[in-house]
């Protein structure tokens, strides 16, 4: 059932088993694994179904620190995020779970192999129709052939893009779960429900209600026997803060941390690869395909975790971004295509006819290649364009620091709550990460013959602000990390917050380090699991 | 369009590295060993540097930063007999061999940004300290 706030009675009380606070990735996979049980379930949203600019206005926030995109990097409407969602599905590397004395702060109270069935599981909640194969599997399927490069530098990484988005052809969870949650018995959706306030029993040890609001004053009290939080990395904090700062204390934050150890997936171009002549093959090995069921799959590298524990280095892979060769007589062809489709002549159409007389071999066996592949031609690849060039591009993963963090604004929303504060830091230790791993990428290129590498200036200036190569990717990750110890987190290993019996965190402010995957699936496998655990208390 | 006109000036810079790189068992058809230390080498670049490596004043050039860099590296005799080792090995091919083992050993240098092998950058030095005798 799909009820919305503004449309509801004035002091509506609301009483259920699990109120799940946010309709994004998190909680909506956290609902529909609830649905048809017997358990009642409340999922409010902040927005509607669709954008709202009023809505969306309430994550405005003060910056102090490089800068966050408060309202471009999230959405406030039914699906959350995932409206703006890329699509790519990796699990996080089982070295990302490690205490690395390298890193400081490194450590979940988890490991991978806890996470691995729920990543099994994660996979149908992404829309795939079969399990994953083996990376091994989905190379040899692709005939891809890169154990030719050093494996104890580099290792193949693959990205599996999630079926539920591209089906859509939107990336939006919220149309693709609306049906099932809107017709469940036991699962009732309340739209244009903002949070307003937590009140606590005295003690601090249990949420007793939750006030939610409307923008248009309409507000209603919930009153459950656990309170899930699932608003996304910057707003998860956000609430414990108000929580905290309305109840005179508790609330995960009586070690002062929530917000803190604010990270990102640190993301950006950190060099050109180049050959003198065209790349032969390569596209073939390391590109975004056609893989097994029709899935598509993103090929790239990762650094191996032996060089990362050889040179105190934190996780990051890099894929490659072809970009096509424009002596070629085939971009010369698809500048006049395009030109065409708007009605027009192509500019230097004269030049442009001669380069495909003259490179009518490239052209023709391109031509072929699109015709006859059926692993290499899929959309955001190179499909197999004459190139001599690639962007490097990097992710890599952010180091944590608790300087780095989240706090609550001066400023007040139109719902009279104090927004929020981001100081957000990247550390050189990302910078010594992408050099490191970008001059390995060169000396294998070189090596294997494939081409020549050209370092960007930001991985080798310390003058150079880091964050204007790796600026804001909105994947907002940390401010709530799960630790078993409450001196050195916010939630425990069942992502309940420290103190509190019923208040949990779901989504990515839970991660104690971020990897370099991106992190919506690995957001779902820990709702997914948080499901289960919410499931045996009854 | 700084980065592209970059690209373009190394281009020469590629084609040279990418010949020198080429077949070893072209290089050992050769059959040139360095019978005379470093001026075997030197010789042998004069002799073939042209037709092998293209475009030896882009090379120097490079060669001249990287000394810049470097400066303990520009003893030319030095450098001659470093990169021409025992002499048990015919000269391009253990160039071929040297620049190789760089890449495998990842002992890279950057100059410009761009990432080159030990070996490449020093043959760039002796280039140049030729070039200015």
């Amino acid at each position: 059932m799909i009820q919305d706030l503004r449309e509801s009675s004035p002091g509506t009380a609301i009483s259920t088993d699990i109120c799940l606070i946010g309709a994004g990735a998190a909680g909506i996979t956290i609902a529909q694994e609830l649905a048809n049980t017997s358990l009642q379930v409340l999922l409010v949203e902040g927005g509607g179904l669709q954008y709202e600019i009023d809505s969306q206005a309430l994550y405005a926030g003060e910056n102090v620190g490089a800068p966050i995109l408060f309202q471009a990097g999230r959405l406030r409407f039914f699906g959350g995020s995932t409206n703006h969602w890329g699509s790519r599905c990796a699990r996080l590397d089982p070295i990302d779970f490690r205490r690395r004395e390298w890193v400081p702060h490194s450590g979940w109270p988890i490991e991978r192999a806890d996470l691995d069935p729920y990543y099994a599981r994660a996979q149908g909640v992404a829309g795939f129709t079969s399990p994953w194969l083996s990376d091994e599997q989905t190379l040899s399927y692709l005939g891809v052939d890169l154990p030719k490069v050093n494996p104890d530098w580099l290792n193949p990484f693959l990205w599996r893009w999630a079926p539920v988005a591209q089906d859509l052809g939107v990336r939006n969870w919220g149309r693709a779960y609306r049906k099932l949650l809107g017709e469940s018995q036991n699962v009732k959706v309340l739209l244009h429900a903002n949070f307003k306030a937590f009140a606590a029993e005295e003690d601090r040890s249990r949420v007793r209600s939750m006030t939610v609001s409307s923008l248009n004053g309409n507000s209603a009290t919930i009153s459950a026997k656990h309170y899930v939080i699932c608003c996304g990395g910057i707003e998860n904090a956000r609430l414990l803060l108000l929580g905290a700062a309305q109840n005179s204390g508790g609330f995960g934050n009586q070690n002062d941390l929530v917000g803190r150890y604010f990270i990102q997936n640190a993301h950006g171009e950190s060099g050109l690869l180049v050959s003198a002549e065209r790349f032969s093959g390569l596209q073939d090995q390391i590109d975004i395909m056609v893989g097994p069921d029709g899935h598509t799959v993103e090929v790239g590298l990762a650094l191996s975790a032996k060089v990362q524990e050889e040179q105190g280095l934190l996780n990051c892979s890099a894929m490659l971004q072809f970009q096509g060769d424009e002596e070629s007589g085939v971009i010369a062809a698809q500048d006049i295509w395009r030109s065409l489709l708007t009605g027009r002549w192509a500019d230097d159409m004269g030049v442009k006819v001669a380069r495909i007389a003259a490179d009518a071999g490239s052209f023709a066996r391109t031509l072929k290649y699109r015709l006859s592949s059926g692993h290499h031609i899929q959309m955001g690849g190179s499909a197999n364009l004459p190139s001599r060039s690639a962007i490097i591009v990097l992710n890599v993963e952010q180091a944590p620091d608790p300087q780095s963090r989240i706090s609550l604004s001066t400023e007040k929303d139109a719902l009279g709550l104090q927004q929020v504060k981001a100081d957000w830091r990247l550390g050189e230790a990302e910078r010594k990460t992408s050099a490191v791993f970008t001059k390995l990428l060169a000396a294998e290129f070189a090596r294997l013959g494939i081409g020549r590498c050209q370092l960007y200036p930001w991985l080798q200036d310390s003058s150079i602000a880091l964050t204007s190569y790796m600026p804001d990717y909105m994947h907002y990750l940390g401010t709530t990390r799960m630790t078993d110890d409450a001196r050195e987190g916010v939630v425990d290993r069942n992502c309940a917050v420290h103190g509190m019996k019923n208040l949990y965190v779901a989504g990515s402010s839970v991660f104690t380090t971020a990897g370099h995957a991106h992190p919506t699936f690995t957001i779902v496998a820990l709702a997914l699991r948080l499901a289960d655990h919410l499931k045996s208390l009854g | 369009m700084n980065q592209q006109a970059s690209l373009m000036a190394r281009r020469g810079v590629l084609r040279g590295l990418a010949a020198l790189l080429g077949a070893a068992s072209f290089a050992s058809s050769f059959g040139l060993r360095v019978r005379e230390g470093e001026a075997g080498l030197e010789d042998w670049l004069r002799r073939f540097g042209d037709d092998l490596l293209g475009d030896l004043a882009a090379l120097g050039r490079f060669g001249a930063i990287y000394l810049s860099e470097h400066p303990n590296e520009g003893d030319r005799g030095s450098l001659s007999r470093q990169l021409a080792g025992d002499g048990s090995t015919p000269v391009r091919l253990g160039l071929v061999e040297g620049i190789a083992r760089d890449w495998r050993e990842h002992d890279v240098v950057v100059v410009e940004g761009w990432v080159y092998a030990r070996t490449e950058a020093r043959i760039c030095a002796l280039l140049h300290l030729m070039s200015r005798a």
